[in-house]
């Protein structure tokens, strides 16, 4: 069996991203304005484009792919929105991402749409609760505030208790993070 | 432990070694390096990711990670300070870690502090502001969400960590003996 070549490397970053030396970037990827990929990060659009919205946060060793166009011959594009984080060694293979979600550490995530405001829980494994078959046409999309936590990656709708304060939060990180990472990083020219 | 331990070996070259006896693999990302201290004799293994750059707000030099003697840091860790908002600025606090610290394959760490003879298994995630006190034992595959305090010389697993069980008296001999066994056997082939 012959593999198929990996697709060639196209970066398009707004201005203001902040982009580490240090990273694997594969395939036709997009990376809106504000949004800071640390080293060591992963972002494989082997199956499709990746677009990625405004002030998103991708940290060490997480990894996004898109590589669902191999099973179904097509190339979708996988549209991440604004705000999301994606903390150490997360892996996302989702079909889309919504604004504002949260990947913990290590957390899994695929073959599900995600749409706002989810958390996912460090270790925590998500996969479609359809089984997929041939009439799986229709994927699932993961309800907005939808948490998954626990050994078990059980889910529950978070009331948005404390989100005011997350928010704030992680605006100030950003912005931190946009004058720290410079200093001691080599970026990517954009 | 044992005299007939096999040595673990590496290629010669793959791994710096340094005037106090560190080994570091070259194959480990360590960014900020002017704010990593480590004790001397520790080991840091290919793949390894040490984040010295994200430190503190204000001037001057900052410590960020300060690591002591005959720690072990496994391939694939990520080791990386913990932030929060402190009188409203955003600001990462220093990760400190004591002698004979073992963590395991491809566990992230984001804690505040890590006592002395402590034990990470592999593929554990130790959450941020976490305080590890001394000889405590994580298995392999906890998870230890934000601020957990854990006892010394207990045992913990699970996802979220509870604490299972306790170890006995003797247990620090045992971990410093393993600690300077396992420094002793790595060596280049």
């Amino acid at each position: 069996m012959s593999r198929p070549v990996a697709p060639v490397s196209k970066v398009t970053a707004h201005s203001t991203s902040l982009i580490c030396q240090d990273i694997d970037i594969r395939g036709d990827v997009t990376v809106g304005a504000g949004s800071i990929i640390h080293p060591k990060a992963s972002i494989l659009a082997v199956g499709g484009p990746i677009v990625i919205g405004e002030g998103c946060l991708i940290e060490e060793t997480a990894v996004i792919v898109n590589r669902w166009a191999s099973d179904f011959r097509r190339k979708e594009v996988l549209s991440i929105g604004n705000r999301n984080v994606f903390m150490v060694g997360c892996r996302v293979e989702a079909l889309s991402i919504g604004h504002s979600n949260s990947f913990q550490p290590k957390a899994r995530v695929s073959g599900v749409h995600v749409s706002d405001h989810c958390v996912f829980g460090s270790g925590t494994v998500t996969l479609p609760s359809i089984p997929t078959g041939e009439q799986s046409s229709a994927s699932e999309t993961l309800p907005p505030y939808t948490s998954v936590h626990g050994s078990l990656s059980e889910r529950t709708i978070w009331d948005g208790s404390g989100q005011e304060m997350e928010e704030n939060v992680y605006a100030k990180h950003v912005d931190y993070l946009r004058e720290i990472l410079p200093k001691f990083n080599r970026m990517r020219v954009v | 432990m044992g005299a007939f331990d096999p040595l673990v070996t590496y290629e010669k070259g793959t791994y710096i070694e340094t005037d106090t006896g560190n080994k570091v693999s070259r194959k480990a990302v360590i960014t900020g390096a002017t704010n990593i201290i480590l004790g001397g004799k520790s080991i840091i293994q290919s793949g390894a990711v040490l984040r010295g750059d994200l430190r503190r707000y204000t001037a001057g030099q900052h410590v960020v990670i300060s690591m002591g003697r005959y720690c072990n840091i496994s391939e694939g860790v990520v080791i990386r300070p913990p932030g929060k908002i402190y009188k409203g600025s955003f600001t990462f606090y220093p990760v400190r870690i004591g002698d004979c610290v073992t963590i395991g394959q491809n566990s992230v760490v984001e804690a505040a502090q890590i006592g002395l003879g402590v034990e990470i298994g592999k593929d554990c995630i130790i959450g941020k502001f976490v305080i590890i006190k001394d000889l405590a034992v994580i298995l392999p595959e906890t998870v230890l969400p934000e601020a957990t305090v854990v006892p010394p010389m207990t045992v913990w697993g699970g996802n979220p960590g509870q604490l299972l069980d306790s170890l006995p008296e003797t247990h620090q001999e045992m971990v410093e003996a393993k600690c300077k066994g396992f420094y002793s056997r790595f060596r280049a082939a």
